[in-house]
């Protein structure tokens, strides 16, 4: 009698388990890095918001990298434990594209019918390699001019304006240099392909050419970087942050030793939060032969060793879709959706105008080379950039050995 | 009496197991593996190629632009298909040039056609378990991922790499700069903590304490420390002298880090020597103290001597060890001039995606500190108590 007790319990209990295990929730896991305790809030409400529509369901764990991503990605991705989706930085993705890690999402787009129409087109450019689509952009950033109105009017200086070209910013830069107090009219980074490259496009060049050979040894583009250069050691308009005790632009600007930085939205909340007295607006870049400037955007990818692609896809699908409207208000980033900047009426605010324009004749920062790898390149370059901002090599030099190892830095070792 | 040493000796290896496996899976095996692909042009994230899941119908849908499964022209399809182009763009697959030969050989497309249309294929498979499906010999060239044998390539590269020699330059100065330095300041600082005086307690503490310290705080506190508008241009000024940017010039980055480096491992040296030092009888020092030795004869003759093998142990681990430093250069120097080897290995494997080339860098960097160190003992020939 015991005997058959035990057993019809243990029956039962297996039984159960059987049940449960049936009706188990697929599990997503969500990796990206957190930049902030308020990103990672966002994301987790985003991710709570989709878990609570899919209950026992689909379930995303969000699980953050902090530390150096890219080298734990890697490492997981060799073991075949990484995330089902994570974040892919534009400047460095297509290392990830050509290696065959990722799994490209064109057909899972079809399947699960998600309208890339609504994305601006330009956040979608980087995340495409060899005709597949591998990521969809989570969000954004643009460059804008940043102007210290303090400043502006202590020396009589008219505001900045959508129609400034690289003329007017000179001229005013000029009139806001006062070396004996120790500021200046601009604050530039000396050695940064991705913000020299803005006046690159600028002036109509660009950074590779059709043949993803470098274009940065061209006239337009020569023309452009010797500008950006000029600033600094011919007219000495121009700082770097480090000559002036900053670890960055936003610091330089913050503390009022330079009137200008060309930087992104990630100073709002810093500058608000730090240097909450500084009376600054915000313009589009100055033009030169067009108008340009920079997005950086990462997205949201699934490797191939997922093993619960089409649950991901529902995921990141969410993510990307109501989950971005939760995640751009809380967080106040720059939606990659343009139904989400109407309905959301971001327009309106006058400083995200600006950002957001951007978005039209920006260019992704991003490096096509032949191998996918651009990382040794854009150091290379940006250690001769930093070479001419010091005076240390003349502009001629840098661009020859610049074309003549482009090639030798682009191949895969 | 044999099986009780036997038993001992198998109770002993028992105990010690543990962390001999650990050692040898976590430490050996890697060590090895990186001689292997100081040969290859291995790629990490190529590691999972043929262990990647997917479903076979639906890869067969997007490739062939098959929107319904009704109705599906077995000829028509066939001919559409290339194996190859298939194998490259939709499962990702890098193939070399055996592989595409086999493939184009062996691959039965006629076969899976035929599954696809018969519905056979609605179902996930690994891309080796489809190989050994649809290859009708030569699936074991496609079982998992093998990287490429380049032979010296890596090692001749690194020959001609103009900056692999100028890491390795920096490596070494920097050694031979910090290492007697740091010896010299650790064997004073273990005098000075040996004195019988009052809060001599806390002197040893805070000489302690920095090498206790994360080194990413330390390089944090150093940055602000060596900055333009820092607390040492400020000293500097003081005196008239001019402001440098000690982290940015290129110039006075290594030597600010050598500084830092001392300052930080003194402190545990100074522990190594301190007991050295109260090991020496004081009957001795007595001795030569009634003999007539001043401080500065007593400190060469007779305690520097009887230090030896606590000078050899320090020399050795500090030439390992500032040959290999890594955390500051990582934290503080931007530019590629001023690398180390250790900081040079990182950038190509993580940075540049050349595992492969990074791990002959690191292979050909072994042997420079197994030399240098086999060096080392026969210039110092220490009888050592330990």
């Amino acid at each position: 009698m015991k005997k058959m007790l035990v057993f019809s319990l243990v029956f039962l209990v297996l039984l159960a388990t059987a049940c449960v295990t049936a009706y188990a929730v697929t599990v997503v896991r969500l990796g990206g890095w957190p930049s902030s305790p308020s990103e990672t809030a966002a994301l987790q409400a985003a991710v709570n918001d989709f878990n609570k529509l899919h209950e026992g369901q689909i379930e995303i764990k969000y699980e953050p990298i902090p530390g150096d991503y890219r080298l734990k990605l890697t490492s997981e991705l060799s073991a075949g434990t990484a995330p089902d989706i994570f974040y892919l930085d534009s400047s460095w993705a297509r290392e990830f594209f050509a290696s065959g890690a990722i799994y490209p999402l064109d057909f899972l787009v079809k399947k699960y019918d998600l309208d890339l129409s609504d994305f601006y087109p330009n956040l979608l450019k980087p995340f495409e390699y060899n005709g597949k689509l591998y990521g969809i952009p989570k969000d954004f950033s643009t460059l804008v001019l940043y102007y210290n109105k303090a400043l502006f009017d202590k020396y009589n200086v008219p505001y900045p304006t959508a129609d400034w070209t690289w003329y007017n910013l000179l001229n005013a830069a000029q009139k806001l240099t006062n070396s004996k107090l120790g500021i200046y009219g601009l604050g530039l980074y000396p050695g940064a392909l991705n913000r020299v490259l803005a006046f690159i496009f600028q002036n109509k060049g660009k950074a590779v050419k059709e043949n993803l050979t470098t274009a940065l040894g061209e006239p337009a583009a020569v023309e452009a970087i010797e500008f950006y250069m000029a600033l600094h050691n011919k007219y000495k308009v121009a700082i770097a942050p480090a000559d002036v005790g900053a670890g960055w632009l936003g610091d330089e600007f913050g503390k009022e030793r330079v009137a200008m930085v060309e930087s992104g939205p990630w100073m709002l909340g810093f500058l608000k939060d730090s240097y909450p007295a500084v009376n600054y607006g915000v313009a589009p870049l100055p033009s030169n032969k067009t108008k340009a400037t920079m997005l950086y955007t990462v997205c949201y990818g699934i490797p191939r060793t997922s093993k619960v692609k089409n649950e991901a896809f529902i995921a990141l699908k969410y993510l990307v879709s109501k989950g971005m409207k939760t995640f751009t208000e809380k967080l106040g980033v720059l939606p990659a959706r343009k139904s989400i900047v109407e309905s959301e009426n971001l327009m309106a605010n006058p400083v995200k105008k600006v950002f957001l324009e951007g978005a039209e004749y920006g260019h992704a920062w991003f490096i096509p080379t032949p191998s996918g790898y651009a990382q040794k390149a854009i150091d290379n370059v940006n250690a001769n950039f930093r070479k001419v901002w010091y005076g240390k090599k003349s502009l001629e030099d840098a661009i020859k050995d610049i074309v003549a190892h482009y090639s030798e830095w682009t191949t895969k070792g | 009496m044999k099986r009780r040493l036997l038993k001992e000796g198998i109770v002993g290896y028992a105990f010690i197991s543990p962390i001999v496996i650990t050692i040898v899976i976590f430490i050996l095996w890697p060590i090895f593996e990186s001689f292997y692909y100081s040969f290859t042009n291995y790629n990490p994230l190529r590691q999972q190629e043929y262990r990647g899941t997917f479903n076979v119908q639906d890869m067969l849908q997007e490739y062939l632009l098959v929107l319904d499964m009704k109705d599906l022209d077995r000829e028509k399809l066939t001919k559409q298909f290339n194996s190859v182009d298939f194998l490259k763009t939709q499962l990702g697959l890098h193939l070399n040039q055996k592989q595409i030969d086999a493939v184009q050989r062996y691959f039965n497309s006629k076969k899976l056609i035929e599954d696809f249309v018969n519905l056979k294929l609605d179902r996930t498979m690994s891309v080796a378990y489809f190989m050994r499906a649809y290859m009708i010999r030569d699936s074991y060239m496609f079982t998992h991922y093998k990287p490429a044998w380049l032979g010296w390539k890596n090692f001749t590269n690194m020959v001609h790499d103009p900056y692999s020699w100028i890491s390795l330059k920096n490596s070494i100065v920097f050694s031979l700069v910090v290492t007697p330095i740091q010896t010299f300041l650790a064997l004073l600082l273990a005098i000075a903590a040996n004195q019988k005086i009052r809060g001599i307690k806390f002197f040893k503490t805070t000489f302690f304490i920095p090498s206790i310290t994360s080194s990413a705080a330390i390089s944090v506190i150093f940055m602000m420390l060596y900055s333009k508008p820092g607390v040492i241009n400020r000293l500097l000024n003081y005196f008239g002298m001019p402001a440098i940017d000690w982290l940015n010039n290129v110039s006075t980055a290594l030597p600010a880090i050598m500084l830092m480096n001392i300052w930080t491992t003194a402190g545990y040296f100074m522990v190594v020597f301190l007991a050295g030092l109260q090991g020496i009888p004081a009957s001795l020092i007595e001795a030569s103290e009634l003999d007539g030795a001043q401080g500065w004869t007593r400190l060469w003759k007779i305690i520097i001597p009887l230090l030896k093998p606590q000078i050899a142990y320090v020399v050795t681990l500090g030439l390992i060890g500032t040959l290999q430093v890594f955390d500051q250069i990582y934290f503080l120097i931007k530019a590629q001039e001023n690398y180390t080897t250790a900081m040079y290995i990182y950038t190509n494997a993580f940075s540049y995606g050349r595992m492969g080339y990074a791990s002959a860098i690191a292979v050909a960097f072994f042997a420079v500190i197994l030399l240098s160190t086999l060096v080392q003992r026969r210039v110092v020939r220490e009888e050592t108590y330990f």
